[in-house]
Parts: C-alpha cells; sequence; structure tokens
C-alpha cells in the first residue's frame, strides 16, 4: 500500500511541477550580480558636509578674505569682522584656495572616473 | 543544457557565461524550496535571487563533496531560514520527530484513488502543502517533486536521515488528511 501511495503522490507532485513567477527572470538575477560586483557609491552624509564645506565654505571665506586684502571692507560688514576675528593673512587665504581648488579638480576627475567605469559594464 | 560538471568546469575556467544556464536550470527548483519555508512570493523571490548572488561567488570554493544540485539546495535552504530568523518567524523546526508516535496512514489514501478530476486533485494538493509545517512542505517537496533521497534531505536540512524519515512519514499524514478533508468538503 506504502508504495502505491508513494507512486501516486510522485505522479502528482509531477504534474503539479514547479513554477517561477515571471518578475523573476534570470536578467534580474544576472543584474543583482552584477551590482553586488560593481556597488554604487554610498552616499555618506558626513563626506557630503565635509566636501561642501571645503567645495563651498572654504572658497567662500578664502575668498572674501583675498578680496579684503585687496579692497578695504566697511568695518560695519558681518563678513569683515568674522574674518578679522579669524587673523588669517593674504597668503594663508592663497593657500587655502589653492587646497579648496585642488579638492574640487580632484572630485571632478574622480566623478568623471567612476562614471565611465559604470559605463563600461 | 551542460550537464552540472560541465557548468561547473566551465566556470571554474572563467567562463562566467555559463553561468545563464545554471540559473535557468535551477531557478525554479530554488524558488520552490524558499516558497517552501517562506511561504510568501516576494520574499521568496528576494532569497531566490539572494542564492544565486551566493552560488556564483562562492563556486569556485565548491570542492564536490555533494552534487551541485544539493548544494544550491542547501544554499537556498539556509538563505530561507536566514530570512525567517530576521522575521523572528518560527520555522521550525519539527519539535521532536519522535515525539509523537507514528501514526498509521493507510486510512488516509482515500484522496489519492478517488476517481475525480486530476485538476482539481492537483489544486487541493497545491493548498494543502501550503498548509503544513515549512519542514513539512518542504520535506516532501524535495522527496516527491525534485525526487531527491533521504540521504540527500538531510544533507540539505541537516536533519539526521531517520529524522528525515519521520518529517516525512508525518508530513505525508498531515498532507493526505488536509487533502481528504478538503475534498470531501468539495
Amino acid at each position: 500500500m506504502k508504495n502505491k501511495i508513494d507512486d501516486e503522490l510522485f505522479e502528482l507532485f509531477s504534474e503539479m511541477g514547479v513554477s517561477t513567477p515571471k518578475d523573476l527572470t534570470t536578467e534580474k538575477i544576472l543584474l543583482k550580480i552584477r551590482a553586488v560586483e560593481k556597488p554604487e557609491p554610498i552616499i555618506n552624509p558626513t563626506v557630503v558636509f565635509v566636501y561642501l564645506f571645503l567645495c563651498v565654505a572654504l572658497p567662500t571665506l578664502a575668498y572674501f578674505i583675498i578680496k579684503k586684502e585687496v579692497i578695504d571692507m566697511k568695518e560695519s560688514d558681518i563678513i569683515s569682522r568674522y574674518i578679522n576675528s579669524l587673523n588669517l593673512d593674504y597668503s594663508s587665504s592663497v593657500t587655502l584656495m589653492v587646497i579648496c581648488i585642488y579638492v574640487i579638480i580632484f572630485q571632478i576627475i574622480n566623478l568623471n572616473h567612476s562614471r565611465s567605469d559604470y559605463n563600461c559594464s | 543544457m551542460k550537464n552540472d560538471d560541465a557548468l561547473l568546469r566551465e566556470f571554474k575556467q572563467g567562463n562566467t557565461t555559463v553561468y545563464k544556464e545554471l540559473i535557468k536550470k535551477y531557478k525554479p527548483y530554488v524558488y520552490t524550496i524558499c516558497m517552501s519555508l517562506i511561504k510568501n512570493r516576494e520574499d521568496s523571490e528576494e532569497v531566490t535571487q539572494d542564492v544565486f548572488v551566493k552560488v556564483y561567488y562562492s563556486m569556485n570554493q565548491f570542492k564536490g563533496k555533494s552534487s551541485l544540485k544539493t548544494w544550491v539546495y542547501k544554499i537556498a535552504y539556509n538563505a530561507s531560514l536566514s530570512l525567517l530568523q530576521k522575521k523572528n518567524k518560527s520555522f521550525l523546526v519539527y519539535d521532536d520527530p519522535h515525539s509523537e508516535t507514528l501514526e498509521d496512514e493507510s486510512h488516509h489514501h482515500e484522496f489519492l484513488f478517488e476517481k475525480s478530476d486530476r485538476e482539481i486533485k492537483i489544486e487541493i494538493l497545491k493548498r494543502s502543502l501550503k498548509e503544513l509545517k515549512p519542514i513539512e512542505t518542504l520535506v516532501l517537496t524535495l522527496f516527491y517533486l525534485k525526487e531527491q533521497s533521504v540521504n540527500e534531505i538531510g544533507e540539505i536540512t541537516s536533519l539526521t536521515n531517520s529524522n528525515v524519515r519521520v518529517v516525512l512519514h508525518r508530513g505525508r499524514n498531515n498532507l493526505l488528511k488536509k487533502c481528504n478533508s478538503k475534498l470531501n468538503s468539495k
């Protein structure tokens, strides 16, 4: 009897067969494998903050310092007072500006490089 | 379609395009294993994808102690278990398989030999399978659908052979009981 039950169950299961949902395509799986191989860069908020600081805030500050050295700003100007309190001279402002420009250029090169990598895949 | 040895050899030689064939071959089975344990379509799809990612990156370490098929199924089993544990769902297992005396199943065979419509029977079978405990659904599916031996099922699930037999016996009993009650209520 047990064999008959087994035979019948084997038959029913084989008729039932296996099926996969239409959404689960081989291409979808291959894409996931590729995504693991070359993960998309994760945007870290701290890094974004540091870059914004280096690329926007510092150059602005440096610009005003340089400007102040060349053309005297009004004493009442808030930025001018703030810059005075920092005690930065002309040469250190230029150095700061150069560092910021270097970071911006480096970032642009880096961004282009990662984009071309992504296109190649 | 190439056999598993050829697929494995070519993959290890660096021809990763053969992996597409492996996916096509095992995708329905891996999905069925995940579905029998997780019993949820979206999660099973997600886990099936993860299984193939894992297999892809582990293929080079595969030593061939078991067949490729058994190894892939074991990864599917473990991935499904991990998801259930993450979701705090008590999968498992089988309370001690020996805790109940094994019931004689001979009086549950009515469903199998009833001369009713084949399609109806298969529909009843599908619905009854979903209602079983995950481990019972899995063991029955592996045994009757994929025709895996008790040994292979033991390798996949890390159960001893005698435990597999007990789960198989109990699962079959429960399945036939559920099928019978559904058939009688029609």
